[in-house]
């Protein structure tokens, strides 16, 4: 067996904005273009290209754009934001196993000035099961997913109130982040509780991440290719996807139990598992947070803390910059921009080498989760 | 026949046909499958999981019928098919 380790060495991010000004593909090369400065490699030494699907630029526009000689990797992982943390995955299996050197991640959209998943999936979605509930004006992601956090809520006796702490605590690292659309604006419990529904009795304005433009692109190689790399670099200890065999695109309604996230606990188990790692070992959490019950619900389903007791750990601060598990350092995407959830795994090597905003006190080891209700993945990320 | 297993109250975006305080329930059918449907004959704020409800058929613009659901104990004609 090969020992040979994988590392992301550089970062790449575009600003986060309501309107762009230019198209996905632009704002995806910009990325891509700033991760390699950062990483001191050239176009000429990427040999892999990969990201999630629901990305206008595929692999095969990118490098024509890019002008990329031959490639030896190229993957677009399914299930659009549940596949941001595979695409890192699968970049870094082909880096260990030497399928190729230099794998650049990448994804862009136009997610504000362009189409706006907030507005509901038309009913000539390809998704079967989406077209028809789509026939009930229950269309977006928002209405999919609320369905199933109502029924957690009903189990454990949780109410909209309980989600407070979550969107508060986002604003409140968002706010001393020039990224994020919450620069400058941190919200209380009472502007929580004052926002318009969005979904009865499940989600306020408040609860709901933040539609942006923007793009981000990560250089992964191997871990002697990068002691000659300008970045620091962070090591990908353990990466995985989770699947139970049922699972549908947020619609999970169908299985004996609704309202918990087994695929999140899937991909949770294999990075313990391959990493030798449990929770306790673990100094912050990049959280896929396109709703807030999300947060909650995930910690449950990673082992942070039991089923049904997520809302009182994020009520005793446990979520907090200095808590028992800061979440979401950056304003994740409630708070800075909703970037498909790569602008949380941008956050995690950022705190990992020690350059975050909010930087936390020599972390070793961070998890990121993607796309919690879908087909999900999650990684470990460690400081070398 | 079913219950409610669970619902929401959309209120954003607006869509046009369905107006403001639609309730999208998934119901546990008595033979023990669920599915989508929105409640006919209650208000929003009286629908609570657990609640049996019964399938009533809708028709729709282009000539479809859409299986929906009412309360049990609801003896008005509302959202009846026509």
């Amino acid at each position: 067996m090969s020992a040979r380790q994988a590392a992301v060495v550089g970062l790449g991010t575009t600003e986060f904005s309501r309107d762009s000004g230019r198209s996905e593909l632009r704002l995806t090369i910009d990325a891509i273009t700033a991760a390699l400065a950062d990483a001191g490699l050239s176009f000429d030494d990427v040999d892999g290209l990969t990201t999630s699907t629901v990305d206008t630029s595929d692999p095969s526009i990118v490098a024509e754009a890019l002008g990329l000689g031959n490639l030896t990797f190229f993957s677009t992982i399914p299930f659009g934001g549940g596949g941001v943390c595979a695409a890192v995955e699968h970049a870094a299996t082909a880096v260990r196993t030497g399928a190729a050197r230099t794998v650049v991640m990448y994804r862009g959209l136009n997610g504000r000035s362009g189409r706006r998943y907030g507005q509901g999936y038309p009913d000539t979605s390809g998704v079967q099961y989406m077209r028809l509930a789509s026939h009930y004006g229950h269309l977006s992601p928002a209405h999919h997913l609320s369905l199933g956090i109502m029924r957690w809520m009903h189990t454990y006796g949780i109410t909209n109130d309980d989600f407070a702490p979550v969107s508060v605590a986002m604003r409140r690292h968002a706010a001393t982040n020039p990224a994020a659309h919450f620069y400058g604006r941190p919200v209380t419990a009472e502007d929580h509780r004052n926002s318009r529904w969005v979904v009865e009795p499940v989600l306020r304005l408040l609860d709901v991440c933040l539609e942006s433009d923007g793009a981000i692109a990560l250089v992964v190689t191997s871990d002697e290719r990068a002691a000659d790399c300008a970045g620091t670099p962070v090591v990908v200890t353990a990466g995985a996807q989770g699947w139970t065999g049922r699972s549908r695109l947020m619609m999970n309604y169908y299985r004996d139990t609704v309202g918990t996230l087994p695929e999140i606990a899937i991909a949770g188990d294999a990075i313990w598992q391959a990493s030798g790692l449990s929770p306790k070992d673990v100094d912050a959490a990049m959280l896929y947070d396109h709703f807030s019950p999300l947060v909650l619900m995930q910690l449950e389903a990673l082992g942070f803390c039991e089923p049904g007791e997520s809302a009182k750990f994020a009520r005793d601060g446990g979520i907090e910059i200095g808590g028992r598990l800061p979440v979401n350092t950056h304003g994740g995407m409630l708070g800075e921009a909703y970037i498909h959830g790569v602008n949380g795994i941008a956050e995690a090597v950022r705190q990992l080498r020690g350059t975050a905003v909010n930087q936390l006190r020599s972390p070793r080891h961070i998890v990121v989760t993607a796309g919690p209700g879908t087909p999900a993945s999650a990684l470990l990320l460690s400081a070398t | 026949m079913g219950t409610v297993y669970s619902f929401i109250v959309p209120r954003y975006p607006d869509l046009d046909g369905f107006g403001s305080g639609y309730v999208v329930a998934l119901i546990e059918l008595d033979e023990g499958v669920r599915m989508i449907a929105n409640i006919r004959g209650a208000e929003p704020g009286d629908v609570t999981i657990g609640m049996p409800v019964t399938l009533i058929w809708e028709p729709m613009a282009d000539g479809y019928w859409l299986p929906q659901f009412r309360p049990v104990a609801e003896t008005s004609s509302a959202g009846r098919p026509a």
